[in-house]
């Protein structure tokens, strides 16, 4: 027997107000915490709290089921109970300054060590000067140069002295010292000396040849002598200057006593300082330069500001690096990279152009977000991590090897082999919690053989939740402290029903209430801004609505012009009368969030053939493998049902009609029987009904997803022809539960005007679209007479016979 | 004349630009880099045009052209013989790191400057060029040795018979760039080159903020009159100048007592009485900071001795 058109209520299971007692949201404690999530929640709270390796956690779930928020939140709020994490700072190592220090200090004292060298620089630049300018410095350093200068000038004068006894002249020329034959005090000239005496020539050379011997002997002796000079220079250097340094040094190491490599590190600092004073000597002449320029009011004379800038490039190497400042931290840091390049997560070096090359140095270092969120947690997007190259390779070596190695991509992959930093590597103790779709997390799993090894802890976010009783109450709680949290006015709680109702349409389930809240959030913006327009203070069903309605409004264009096709017979698709071998069946168009029902015709033909089902969708591979796999169980369906005793004996062809795009999915199926079955029984089919449903080979029909889209899309193209009462669609009778339809719908059901039938298996289908009995075999094994089985299995025999006949009458012409 | 009037007198008459040219004699030697950069300091401060001249030294072309003449080189210690061309070349080459060096300390501190080279003995050479400028500037020693503290041939004739003033230069053994200006000290006294003296010094002071320490001699009719004459003339620009009154015991210590005060510039008029009938060769000699002598009128050149 045919069953009846479903009732209004099993069209939209309405949310009664008496489920909600409240006024408005106001009234209402707002939820805290994860509604719907317990699956979830118990694995975020094992996974947070086990501290071994590899329990990093994959937060996986729906698009809009807040995963990412509630995850955030949930961290931030358990790490407000834990130990803030030490503080890193990067050092200058003075033994080799490619590679730099890496020391940790508890929260606050790595910006304090920094103030605190900063300070000892500022105050070092003024004291090691003035040391330097003291009169007793100057006194000293003049007496060690004029030292040097009389020592070279008193062996000069000596052989000048013994020369000019021999009347030869010790001069300084442009090209060094010459020894010259003179006469009364002056060099003689070339006349002068061509007119003497050949002996007098010779005993000058003679003289001159050895004078020279002692002059290259002497010297032989200035670069020792200037040696001696500049390390008798270097000491007092250092002597100045440790003087300068070391009380301040003292204080430092004093202070940080209980860091053995601060004090280390202080201890090379002072001794660079005393080998360097040169470097704070000349940034303090570069700035009284700029000071008397200043004074005496000459802007325009231009000065070298290389000295200035070495020197400040110089006096960089004493600075801190505060690569992780923890100081004002409440508990452990909870970190959202959001950008998740291989350098954001695990750090990386900067360069400086300088003279036209590029350079760095320990100051250049900068920290990753492995570094910032180390001793705490660290979330990440799994698609933004996986589409940035070696993103994902770098934060699993750092997960396996439990420490931060900062290095350009270059030198991760030996790609350049230029010298540059090797910053030491840094301990890491993070929890990282990747958040991703649901196909991400099992393809990872599948393909990554590392990926279980080190994201241990599934943490499954479901799309929907039980709309029972309580879920009901807990969910209106949801929305008070969504409203709350988005600062929206209080929805009455007829707005709440009608929310809620709203949400189950979103799950496609009228027993479920979705848990995707980016929608239903959306939605309750635009509905308070809708009640703002309205002047209303607090938001109302009809602002709800009418946020529902424009959102549709404005996401539908296509779907209005799919409709226009439609009615202006551009596709065809008939709404009455009575056709054989043809059907509409429903078919839904998702663009993005928005999607719609769209009826298309379905037309069977069949003659005698070899039992094949023809889809000529899969033909012409517009046709998925899903429905491949419908139409292909049409043929197990033909085959058990009728062919028993006999060969199936057919050739049938199935057509989308007007189908230009893909097409796949098996909802299809029932609709492509039907037409079938009414090709071979020679009964018209009902033009004013479109179906929609899955068939399996025993002729059950099966649930198929987008039942209440496909429902409205057949509505509006019979509401626009002028409903007759007779219109309606077929569909799985386990889709029942799935409904939640529009209210112009449910109205147009309500008043008999459209129809709405649940059908569980072909025959069912057949006779409503027929309006003739299925009929079942009878004792004789025949079905009844006139009966729409009858009539197929018959047709489906006289193939039979006729390909029989037909083969013996080939077989007889060859022979 | 109104005290007021005297000031703006005085203030007119030090502005007056008194000094239109200046000339630095150039070789290679180390005093005379220095002279080159004190000179261009000069010449900004004084907002005169300056003059290089280097002058390829007649003796020392003389002398590359003896055959029997050895140098050694100093960096490399190696002994070989001159000669003219070599010698010639040598000397271009030096000019030409001459003028490249003034071009570029004239272009840092916006000043005029030109450059021209002549052969000959170096004192006559500049000597005669100096009739044209305002201010001669010369190193301290020659190229013959012993240097320590001796005053050179070049200076020493141009300090007896320059027509201008003569800034000896000498380079320091250590320069501190960084250091703030350094005072300069000016010999002031009755005689009219101790007045050129006392306004030219107060004009490089005030153009650096340099300190200035004034020495007067203490003398119980001129001491306090020089005193309150320098004061008024110098205060009228807002200098404040430290007066130092030298009685007859110290002057006979003028040497050491400049040395004290550890001065930039010491600018001494050739009739100072502070000279106590030394020469004043002989208290440049031992200065070990460059001096500046404020020579009285021209004198006639054709009765100078020039040594060569």
């Amino acid at each position: 027997m045919a069953p009846r058109p479903l009732s209004k209520n099993a069209l939209y299971t309405r949310c009664r107000t008496s489920e909600l007692p409240f006024r408005t949201t106001a009234d209402l404690t707002p939820h805290v915490g994860v509604l719907g999530q317990e699956r979830a929640v118990e694995a975020l709270h094992f996974g947070t709290r086990i501290k071994r390796d590899g329990y990093n956690l994959f937060v996986h779930g729906a698009q809009g089921t807040g995963r990412h928020t509630t995850v955030r939140e949930y961290l931030e709020r358990a790490a407000q109970d834990q130990p803030v994490p030490n503080d890193w700072c990067v050092l200058n190592n003075f033994e080799d300054a490619q590679k730099p220090l890496a020391v940790e200090l508890p929260p606050g004292r790595g910006s304090e060590l920094r103030e605190d060298m900063t300070n000892l620089i500022e105050e070092l630049k003024t004291a090691i000067p003035a040391a330097f300018d003291s009169e007793d410095y100057r006194a000293r350093r003049q007496a060690i140069d004029q030292e040097f200068k009389e020592k070279q000038e008193h062996a000069f004068e000596e052989l000048a002295e013994k020369a000019k006894k021999k009347s030869v002249a010790l001069v300084r020329t442009p090209v060094g010292l010459a020894l010259a034959p003179m006469k009364d005090g002056e060099v003689i000239s070339p006349e002068v000396f061509q007119r003497l005496k050949v002996e007098e020539r010779q005993q000058f050379e003679s003289e001159i040849e050895s004078l020279q011997q002692e002059l290259q002997a002497t010297v032989r002796q200035i670069p020792e002598w200037d040696k001696d000079r500049r390390n008798q220079i270097r000491d007092l250097n250092r002597d100045v200057s440790a003087f300068a340094v070391g009380h301040m040094i003292e204080a430092l190491k004093e202070r940080y006593g209980e860091f053995s490599r601060i004090v280390s590190y202080l201890e090379a600092v002072s001794s660079d300082i005393t080998d360097n004073v040169d470097v704070f000597l000349a940034d303090h002449q570069a700035q009284m330069q700029a000071q008397m320029q200043a004074q005496t009011g000459q802007p325009g004379m231009p000065g070298n500001p290389l000295p200035q800038l070495q020197a400040s490039m110089a006096l960089r190497r004493y600075e801190i690096n505060l690569l992780v400042d923890n100081s004002s931290n409440g508990g452990a840091p909870v970190i959202y990279e959001d950008n998740p390049t291989f350098a954001n997560l695990i750090g990386r070096v900067e360069h400086i152009a300088e003279m036209g090359a590029l350079v760095t140095d320990f100051g250049l270092i900068r920290s990753g977000a492995l570094h910032r969120a180390n001793g705490g947690y660290l979330i990440v997007d799994a698609v933004k991590l996986l589409i940035q190259p070696y993103a994902y390779e770098g934060l699993k070596r750092a997960l396996d090897s439990r420490m931060v190695r900062i290095e350009s991509l270059g030198q991760a992959l030996s790609l350049v082999s230029t010298v540059s930093l090797e910053p030491e590597p840094i301990p890491l103790d993070v929890k990282v919690i990747l958040t991703g779709e649901p196909r991400i997390y099992y393809l990872l799993s599948n393909l990554d053989p590392e990926f279980n090894d080190l994201f241990k802890v599934s943490v499954d976010y479901g799309g929907d939740m039980d709309r029972s009783e309580t879920g009901i109450l807990a969910y209106a709680r949801l929305i008070a402290a969504l409203a709350s949290k988005e600062e929206l006015r209080a929805f009455d709680r007829r707005a709440v029903a009608r929310l809620i109702e709203h949400s189950a349409r979103i799950s496609d389930d009228s027993e479920k209430l979705s848990l995707r809240m980016g929608r239903v959030t959306d939605v309750m913006r635009e509905a308070d801004f809708w009640a703002a327009e309205n002047q209303r203070n607090v938001v109302s069903p009809a602002d709800v609505q009418q946020a529902i309605d424009t959102r549709v409004r404005r996401a539908d264009r296509l779907r209005e012009r799919s409709q226009e096709q439609i009615t202006r017979g551009t596709v065809l698709i008939d709404t009455e009368g009575a056709q054989v071998g043809q059907i509409n069946g429903l078919a839904v168009i998702s663009l993005g969030e928005f999607s719609f029902g769209r009826p298309g015709r379905i037309t069977a033909r069949v003659r005698m053939g070899r039992g094949q089902v023809l889809d000529i969708e899969r033909e012409v591979e517009l046709g998925g493998p899903l429905h491949s796999k419908g139409v292909l169980i049409l043929s197990g369906f033909l085959s058990a049902r009728y062919a028993l005793d006999r060969p199936l004996s057919l050739s049938a062809s199935l057509v989308f009609e007007q189908s230009y795009g893909g097409i796949d999915g098996d909802s299809a199926s029932s609709a492509e029987l039907y037409a079938l079955l009414s090709a071979l029984s020679g009964l018209p089919l009902e033009q004013s009904l479109a179906v929609t449903g899955s068939v399996n080979q025993k002729g059950e029909v099966q649930a198929i997803g987008g039942v209440n889209e496909k429902i409205e899309g057949f509505f509006d193209i019979c509401q626009e022809r002028g409903l007759t009462g007779n219109q309606g669609v077929l569909i799985p009778a386990s889709n029942t539960k799935h409904l939640m339809l529009r209210h112009d719908v449910v109205d147009a059901c309500a008043s008999g005007k459209f129809r709405v039938f649940p059908v569980s298996t072909i025959d069912e289908g057949m006779e409503i679209l027929t309006g003739r009995r299925a009929g079942t075999r009878g004792k004789n094994g025949r079905f009844g007479a006139n009966t729409i089985n009858r009539l197929v299995e018959d047709r489906l025999r006289a193939l039979a016979d006729d390909l029989r006949e037909f083969s013996r009458g080939v077989r007889e012409n060859n022979q | 004349m109104t005290p007021e009037q005297e000031q703006q007198a005085a203030q007119d008459d030090l502005h007056a630009p008194e000094v239109y040219r200046i000339l630095v004699a150039l070789d290679a030697t180390e005093d005379s880099l220095a002279s080159l950069d004190m000179a261009t300091r000069m010449a900004a401060k004084l907002r005169a045009e300056l003059e290089g001249l280097f002058v390829e030294d007649i003796n020392l072309l003389r002398m590359a052209d003896l055959p029997c003449t050895r140098v050694v080189s100093v960096a490399t210690t190696s002994g070989q013989g001159m000669s003219l061309p070599s010698m010639e070349r040598e000397l271009r080459r030096q000019a030409r790191v001459a003028r490249d060096t003034l071009a570029m300390n004239a272009e840092r501190y916006a000043v005029r400057w030109s450059f021209r080279t002549a052969r000959g003995a170096m004192a006559s050479e500049i000597l005669s060029a100096a009739s044209e400028a305002d201010i001669v500037i010369v190193g301290k020693s020659d190229r013959a040795y012993p240097q320590r503290l001796r005053l050179g041939a070049t200076a020493r004739t141009l300090s007896a018979h320059s027509p201008s003033a003569v800034l000896i230069a000498h380079h320091r053994f250590v320069t501190t760039d960084y250091s703030p200006p350094g005072a300069i000290l000016v010999a002031y006294d009755d005689t009219e080159t101790g007045d050129r003296g006392l306004r030219l010094a107060a004009r490089l002071a005030l153009s650096e903020r340099h300190p200035l320490t004034v020495l007067i001699p203490d003398s119980k009719r001129a001491g306090q009159r020089l005193k309150d004459s320098a004061e008024t003339l110098l205060n009228a620009f807002g200098l404040q100048p430290r007066i130092r009154m030298i009685d007859r015991g110290e002057s006979s210590r003028l040497v050491e007592m400049v040395h004290a005060e550890h001065g930039e510039l010491f600018v001494l008029g050739c009739e100072s009485p502070l000279l106590r009938g030394k020469t004043t060769d002989k208290v440049v000699e031992s200065l070990e900071v460059p001096v500046l002598l404020i020579r009285p009128s021209p004198v006639d050149l054709d009765q100078a001795e020039i040594r060569g």
